[in-house]
C-alpha cells in the first residue's frame, strides 16, 4: 500500500480535503482500516510481519493529520484574533481619582512622624472659650500677647451667656491649637506625650494669611522632660517629617504659656542656608515655637514644677506643607482649584 | 522698634570690629528678631549743587523755559526746564548726565524741541525725598558750593535695625534697653548716663495722684522757652526711627521715650486751666478731646490726668488737645507718671487707641525711670529752646521694689538638661542687672533690676542665662523610653483621617473651604437650627456665619471650577459643622460629597449624570469603608430641607442617622452659580461621630460546603410600596435558609397599570448542612410570596 501521494498532500490540504484523506485511508470503511482488518484471514508469522508495517503506516498518516490539523487550527485563531484587533490608543474609560488635600496629607505625615515618637492624639473643639483659648495658657484679659492673635468671637448664643457674660465664658473661633494642652492637663495625669492637629482661626486676610490655617500642637510632660530633650525631639520630629536631616536653630522668643520660650528655624530648603528670595536672604525659615510649659499651665493640671516638667510646641501646617511639597501660595489650599487638588493632593493609598 | 545704630552707640560702646551681621546675630540670640536692617536716606552719585544764574523763555515751548546752571565747571550748563519756580538765584540739586535717579531713571544730554539740556532740575519728589513736586527744589542753604555733590549736604544716612520685641520686654522698647542687651552679651560696654542737676526754682505746679493706677507721677515746668525745630541730628535719627519730627518740644519727649523707653507728655502752660495735676480715675461718661482729632467717652477705670480743672489727658495713653503744644509755646509743663500695664491695656483696648505711650505701658515701663528721664528730657528742651527748668516735683506711693526670687543653680541641669557652673549663672545673671545674695552654696536670692517687669519664677532665670549663653549650647537629647501613654489614639481624629482617605478611595478630589460663610447662605442650609455668628467677622461678607453644613462651601468650589473650565465631578470635604439648639453649642463632625455632571465626552459614550442613587452609593461606600455595618442600614426619607423633597433618602443604623443623601433641592441649585447645563446635583453629607458607637459585629468564618440556590420573584405592586417594604417583608419571614435577598430589577411604565410598579427581587437560599432539594426550597420562596401578597399587595408577575 502506497501512502506517499496522501503524506505529500497533507501539508497543504485544507480542513475538508484533510477531513477526506482521513476518512479515505482511517475512517471505519477506509483502506489502511480494511488492510488491518483482513489481517486476521493471514497465518501467524505473516500476520505479525504485514500488522507491524500497516502499523507504521497507519502511525505515519495518523501524525502527519493531527500536525496539519493543529496548523489549520492555529491560523484559523491567528485569524480571528487579528479580525478582533482593537485600537488601543484610543483614550481608558474615566475614572474617578480622588485624593486627599495636601493639608490633610501634612496633617498624617506630622502625625506619623510623631507618632514615632511616642505622642498620641489628642482631640480639641475649635469654638473655645476665651478661658481654654487664653486665660488657663497663662493669658489674662489685659495681655499683650493677645493682640498678636487678632481673635474672631462668636456673638452670644445663649440666654445664659448675654445674662452673665464675662470674659472667661465668652466663645470665640480657637487661635491655636495649644487649647488641647489645657484640655489634656485636665484630663490625664502625666508622664505623657500628646499631640493635637487641627483648624484655627486668626482675623487676618491678606496675600500671607488666611482667616483660617492648621496648627500642630505637642506638649510632653514626664518627671525628668529637659530643654535639651525638646531640642532632641523637635530635631527628629522635622528629620522624619522632612524626611532628611535639615540644620536647625533655636532662638529665644516670648510665649506667655512657656518659660524659656523659643523659636526655632530650619535651614532654608531651597538655598540651603546661602539666602534667597524665599529666606528672605537668611538663609532660615521659622518653622515652629516651643518652649518648657509655664508653672501656671502646669498649674491647671494640678501639677507642681518640682514633681514634673515638660515642654510644648507649635507649628502651622500649611507652613510645613508649603515647605515639603513646594507649594508657594497659602491662599492655593482653600481655592478648591480642581487641577491644584489634583497635582498636591495625595492617593487615598499612599506611603506615609 | 526701630533702632538707630548712631543712636545705639550713644548708650554702647561697641567693640571695634563689631559687624552688623554680628550685631544681628547677638540679638537673634537674645531673643530679639531682626526683621532687617537698612539704611535711611539715599546718596544721589552725579547729582550735585547748582545755582540757577538765569532763565530765558524757550523759544519753541510756552511752558518751558531755558536755564544757565552754574556747576563749578568751567562753563555753566544749559538745562531745559518745566517748573514754575525756576529763577535766577535758586540753589538747586542738578542732576548731571549719569545720574541715575530713584525709580531708575537715567539723565541723559537731550534735545527737548531742539534746545539742548545738558542735565536735569530736580524735585524734591524726584529725588525720592518727599511729595513735593510742583517744582524744582529750593535748597535753603545757599552757601553750598556749585558742583559738591549734593549728598555733602544732606544729612549722613543712618543704619537702622528693625526689631521685632516679644510682649514680654517692655523693657527693650528703646534704644537704652537694647544696649543694655548686647552689652550683656559682650559687644560692648555700658556708658554711664549723664548725671543731670536738678533745676532750682520753684515749680508752680502740684502733683498727686488718687488711683493705684499711676503710682507715681512727676513733673516739672521750663520757662520762657522758644519753641523751634530741634537739632539736624536729632530730627534726622527720629525720621530714621520711624518718627516724623515736629517741633523741639515734641521731638524732646519723643526722643526720650526712644532713648530711655519712657513716655512723657508736655503741656502748654498757657492752655492750663488749673495747677494741680491729679492722676485719678474716670467715673465713666466724661467727654476727653484726644491729640488725635477724636473725642472720647471715657470709661470707669480708664486714668485721666487733671489740671485740677479739666481733663488733660487719658494717662499714659493720649494727651489732650485742649493743652497741646504748638509752635508758639513759651512755658511748659513736663509730664512722667508710672501706670499699672493691665489698667493700660484694659483702657486702649476700650478705646481702640494704639499709641507709643500705651505699647511700652503695657508692655511694662521701668518704674524707677521716670524721674530721670524727666529731667533727661528737660535737659534737651533748655538746651534746643533755651528757657528754664524748675525744680521736680514728684507725688505717690511709688512701685514696691522687685521682690527677689529664690533661686539653686542645680536647677538649671534639672530644667534645661545642661550643666553650668553656678558661678557662670551667677556672672550671666549679674551682666544682666541681677543682684544677687548668696545664702547657701544652693540657695540664691536674685533680685532683677527694677525695668525686668516680667520676672517672677525660676524658669525665668534659666531663660535669662539660656539666651546669653545661647540656645543652640544646648546638645539635643532624646527622652528615654519612646512610647504611647494614651490607652489608644483618639478615635475621633482616626476617624477624621480615615474619612478623608475614604472620600479619596470613593473618588472625591478632598477640598477645603472655610468654616464660615455668608449668613443668607447658612440660612437656606440651616434646616431650622439656630446659627452661630461671629462677633466681629472681616469684611468679606460672605464669611460671617458658622457653616451649619459643608454643603455649600463644595456648591461654591464647583461652581468656581467651572468657572475655570476646569470642573470636577466629584469634591467632598470632612470637617466641622456648628449649630446651636437650645442654647447649646453643637459642633459635629461631618464629611460631604458633592457630584456634578462636568459635560466630558467620551468616545464610548457620555458620562453617566449624577443622581440620587449615585449619591448614595457613595455615601454607602464611604460609610462601609469607615467600618459602619452598613449591611443593616435602612434607608428612610426624612431629609433636611436643603435636599430635593421627592429625592431624597437618609441612611440610620440602628437608632443613627448616618446619612442624608439626594439631589440638592431645584431652588438651591438655581440659586448657586453652577451653570444650568451642568444639570443637577447630586450631594450627600455624612454624620461621623455616631460611627463612634458603632461597630461592625466580629462574626465567625462559615462558608458552606454546599451550593447557594438563587431563586428569582417579580411582583407588580402599588406605586406606593418601597423597594425596602418589599426586601424587608420577605426577611421578616425569618427563614434559616434565606441568607439574601436583593432587587435586581424595577419596571414602571406603558406595559403595567399607571400605579404600580414592578420589582424582581432574587433570593439566595444555602445550607450549612446538606445541598438544598425543592422540597426544602419551595415553602420558603412560598412564604416569601405570601408575605408580599398579604402584606404589600403585590401580585406575583408572570
Amino acid at each position: 500500500m502506497d501512502i506517499q501521494p496522501a503524506l505529500t498532500q497533507i501539508p497543504t490540504a485544507s480542513a475538508e480535503a484533510l477531513e477526506a484523506l482521513r476518512i479515505h485511508y482511517l475512517g471505519q470503511n477506509g483502506s489502511l482500516t480494511a488492510e488491518m482488518k483482513a489481517l486476521g484471514k493471514l497465518d501467524p508469522e505473516a500476520r505479525k510481519a504485514r500488522g507491524a508495517e500497516l502499523n507504521v503506516l497507519k502511525t505515519q498518516l495518523a501524525e502527519a493529520i493531527a500536525a496539519r490539523k493543529a496548523q489549520l487550527e492555529s491560523e484559523a485563531l491567528n485569524a480571528q484574533l487579528a479580525q478582533e484587533a482593537i485600537d488601543v490608543t484610543l483614550p481608558a474609560d474615566p475614572t474617578y481619582g480622588g485624593r486627599i488635600h495636601p493639608i490633610t496629607a501634612a496633617m498624617e505625615d506630622i502625625a506619623a512622624a510623631l507618632r514615632t515618637l511616642g505622642f498620641s492624639h489628642a482631640y480639641g473643639p475649635e469654638v473655645e472659650t476665651d478661658d481654654y483659648n487664653f486665660t488657663k495658657l497663662n493669658l489674662p484679659a489685659h495681655h499683650p500677647a493677645r493682640q498678636d492673635q487678632d481673635t474672631f468671637y462668636l456673638n452670644p448664643f445663649a440666654v445664659a451667656d448675654t445674662k452673665h457674660k464675662t470674659q472667661n465664658t465668652k466663645h470665640l473661633l480657637r487661635t491655636q491649637t495649644s487649647n488641647v494642652q489645657i484640655r489634656t492637663l485636665e484630663a490625664v495625669k502625666p508622664p505623657f506625650r500628646v499631640m493635637g492637629i487641627g483648624r484655627v482661626y486668626r482675623r487676618d486676610y491678606d496675600l500671607t494669611h488666611t482667616p483660617q490655617f492648621h496648627q500642630v500642637e505637642g506638649m510632653m510632660v514626664e518627671s525628668g522632660t529637659t530643654f535639651a530633650h525638646m531640642r532632641g525631639v523637635l530635631d527628629e520630629y522635622l528629620r522624619i517629617f522632612f524626611g532628611k536631616p535639615l540644620k536647625t536653630r533655636m532662638r529665644p522668643h516670648y510665649f506667655p504659656f512657656t518659660e524659656p520660650s523659643a523659636e526655632m528655624d530650619v535651614e532654608c530648603h531651597l538655598c540651603r542656608g546661602a539666602g534667597c528670595r524665599v529666606c528672605k536672604h537668611t538663609g532660615w525659615l521659622e518653622i515652629l515655637g516651643c518652649g518648657m510649659v509655664h508653672r501656671n499651665v502646669l498649674a491647671v493640671g494640678g501639677l507642681n514644677v518640682d514633681d514634673v516638667q515638660g515642654f510644648a510646641f507649635g507649628a502651622g501646617v500649611e507652613r510645613l506643607a508649603m515647605l515639603k511639597y513646594g507649594i508657594s501660595d497659602l491662599r492655593l489650599f482653600y481655592e478648591s482649584h480642581a487641577a491644584f487638588l489634583r497635582q498636591f493632593g495625595k492617593a487615598a493609598v499612599s506611603a506615609a | 522698634m526701630k533702632i538707630v545704630l548712631s543712636w545705639l552707640e550713644n548708650y554702647l560702646t561697641l567693640t571695634p570690629g563689631t559687624s552688623q551681621a554680628a550685631l544681628q546675630q547677638a540679638l537673634i540670640q537674645l531673643g530679639h528678631e531682626v526683621d532687617s536692617i537698612t539704611t535711611s536716606g539715599q546718596t544721589y552719585p552725579n547729582v550735585v549743587i547748582g545755582k540757577v544764574l538765569s532763565r530765558e523763555q524757550h523759544p519753541n515751548a510756552d511752558k518751558l523755559g531755558v536755564c544757565m546752571v552754574e556747576v563749578g565747571e568751567a562753563q555753566p550748563r544749559q538745562i531745559v526746564c518745566g517748573a514754575p519756580n525756576a529763577r535766577a538765584g535758586l540753589t538747586v540739586a542738578v542732576a548731571l548726565p549719569g545720574a541715575v535717579l530713584p525709580g531708575n531713571f537715567e539723565i541723559k544730554t537731550s534735545k527737548i524741541r531742539d534746545v539742548e539740556s545738558q542735565g536735569m532740575l530736580c524735585s524734591q519728589r524726584e529725588l525720592a525725598m518727599g511729595d513735593e513736586h510742583n517744582g524744582i527744589w529750593e535748597i535753603d542753604d545757599t552757601s553750598a558750593t556749585p558742583g559738591t555733590l549734593l549728598d555733602s549736604i544732606l544729612p549722613a544716612p543712618q543704619t537702622v535695625l528693625d526689631v521685632a520685641l516679644t510682649p514680654n520686654r517692655g523693657d527693650c522698647f528703646s534704644h537704652l534697653g537694647l544696649a543694655r542687651e548686647l552689652a550683656a552679651l559682650g559687644l560692648g560696654t555700658l556708658k554711664p548716663l549723664p548725671v543731670l542737676v536738678p533745676g532750682s526754682a520753684a515749680c508752680t505746679y502740684q502733683a498727686a495722684t488718687s488711683t493705684p493706677f499711676c503710682p507715681s507721677i512727676n513733673l516739672l515746668e521750663i520757662t520762657n522757652i522758644r519753641n523751634t525745630q530741634s537739632p539736624a541730628p536729632i530730627r534726622a535719627q527720629l525720621l530714621a526711627a520711624g518718627l516724623r519730627p515736629k517741633n523741639a518740644l515734641i521731638d524732646a519727649t519723643n526722643y526720650t521715650m526712644l532713648a530711655l523707653g519712657q513716655p512723657l507728655h508736655a503741656y502748654d502752660a498757657a492752655k492750663l486751666n488749673g495747677t494741680t495735676f491729679t492722676a485719678a480715675t474716670a467715673a465713666g461718661g466724661e467727654s476727653f478731646a484726644g491729640l488725635n482729632d477724636t473725642t472720647l467717652t471715657l470709661a470707669e477705670g480708664d486714668t485721666i490726668i487733671t489740671d485740677g480743672a479739666t481733663i488733660v489727658g487719658l494717662g499714659g495713653i493720649l494727651g489732650g488737645q485742649g493743652s497741646a503744644v504748638s509752635d508758639t509755646t513759651t512755658d511748659v509743663v513736663l509730664e512722667a507718671a508710672t501706670f499699672n500695664s493691665v489698667a493700660i491695656a484694659l483702657s486702649g483696648q476700650r478705646h481702640q487707641l494704639h499709641t507709643d505711650a500705651r505699647q511700652r505701658f503695657e508692655r511694662g515701663v521701668d518704674p524707677a525711670l521716670a524721674p530721670y528721664a524727666l529731667q533727661y528730657c528737660a535737659q534737651l528742651i533748655a538746651e534746643w529752646t533755651g528757657g528754664t527748668i524748675s525744680a521736680p516735683v514728684q507725688e505717690g506711693p511709688g512701685v514696691p521694689a522687685p521682690q527677689a526670687i529664690g533661686y539653686n543653680p542645680s536647677f538649671f541641669n534639672r530644667y534645661i538638661g545642661m550643666n553650668v557652673a553656678p558661678d557662670r549663672q551667677i556672672e550671666i545673671l549679674e551682666s544682666l542687672g541681677f543682684k544677687i545674695e548668696q545664702i547657701a552654696a544652693d540657695e540664691l536670692k536674685v533680685t532683677p533690676p527694677t525695668y525686668r517687669t516680667y520676672m517672677a519664677t525660676p524658669e525665668d532665670l534659666t531663660e535669662e542665662i539660656l539666651r546669653v549663653l545661647g540656645y543652640e549650647t544646648v546638645e539635643p537629647q532624646l527622652p528615654p523610653g519612646i512610647g504611647g501613654q494614651f490607652a489608644v489614639n483618639g478615635a475621633p481624629v482616626t476617624l477624621d483621617r480615615l474619612a478623608r482617605r475614604a472620600c479619596a478611595a470613593a473618588g472625591f478630589l478632598e477640598s477645603m473651604t472655610y468654616s464660615f460663610i455668608g449668613h443668607t447662605t447658612a440660612e437656606s442650609f440651616a434646616n431650622g437650627r439656630q446659627l452661630l455668628t461671629l462677633a466681629n467677622p472681616l469684611a468679606q461678607t460672605d464669611m460671617t456665619t458658622m457653616r451649619p453644613s459643608l454643603l455649600p462651601g463644595l456648591v461654591q468650589a464647583a461652581a468656581d471650577n467651572f468657572a475655570k473650565s476646569d470642573p470636577t465631578p466629584r469634591l467632598a470635604e470632612v470637617g466641622k459643622v456648628f449649630s446651636v439648639h437650645k442654647d447649646t453649642l453643637t459642633e459635629s463632625l461631618m464629611a460631604a460629597g458633592l457630584l456634578v455632571g462636568t459635560g466630558a465626552r467620551h468616545w464610548k459614550g457620555n458620562e453617566p449624570k449624577p443622581d440620587a442613587y449615585a449619591a448614595k452609593a457613595a455615601a454607602l461606600h464611604i460609610l462601609s469603608t469607615l467600618g459602619a455595618p452598613t449591611e443593616s442600614a435602612t434607608i428612610g426619607t426624612e431629609v433636611p430641607s436643603h435636599y430635593h423633597p421627592g429625592r431624597s433618602g437618609s441612611i440610620a443604623v440602628g437608632p443613627f442617622t448616618l446619612a442624608t443623601f439626594g439631589e440638592l433641592h431645584p431652588a438651591l441649585r438655581k440659586a448657586s452659580n453652577l451653570p444650568a447645563a451642568a444639570g443637577p446635583v447630586a450631594v450627600f453629607e455624612l454624620h461621623l461621630e455616631p460611627l463612634l458607637k458603632l461597630q461592625s459585629k466580629q462574626r465567625p468564618w462559615a462558608a458552606s460546603p454546599y451550593p447557594p440556590v438563587m431563586r428569582d420573584l417579580a411582583f407588580i405592586l402599588p406605586k406606593t410600596v418601597t423597594a425596602q417594604a418589599v426586601t424587608g417583608a420577605i426577611q421578616a419571614t425569618k427563614q434559616p435558609l434565606l441568607k439574601a435577598v436583593e432587587v435586581f430589577d424595577h419596571y414602571e411604565g406603558d406595559r403595567i397599570e399607571a400605579d404600580k410598579h414592578s420589582l424582581a427581587v432574587a433570593l439566595t437560599l444555602q445550607s450549612a448542612e446538606k445541598t438544598l432539594t425543592e422540597a426544602d426550597i419551595t415553602p420558603i420562596i412560598q412564604s416569601a410570596v405570601e408575605a408580599v401578597q398579604t402584606q404589600l399587595g403585590g401580585t406575583l408577575r408572570a
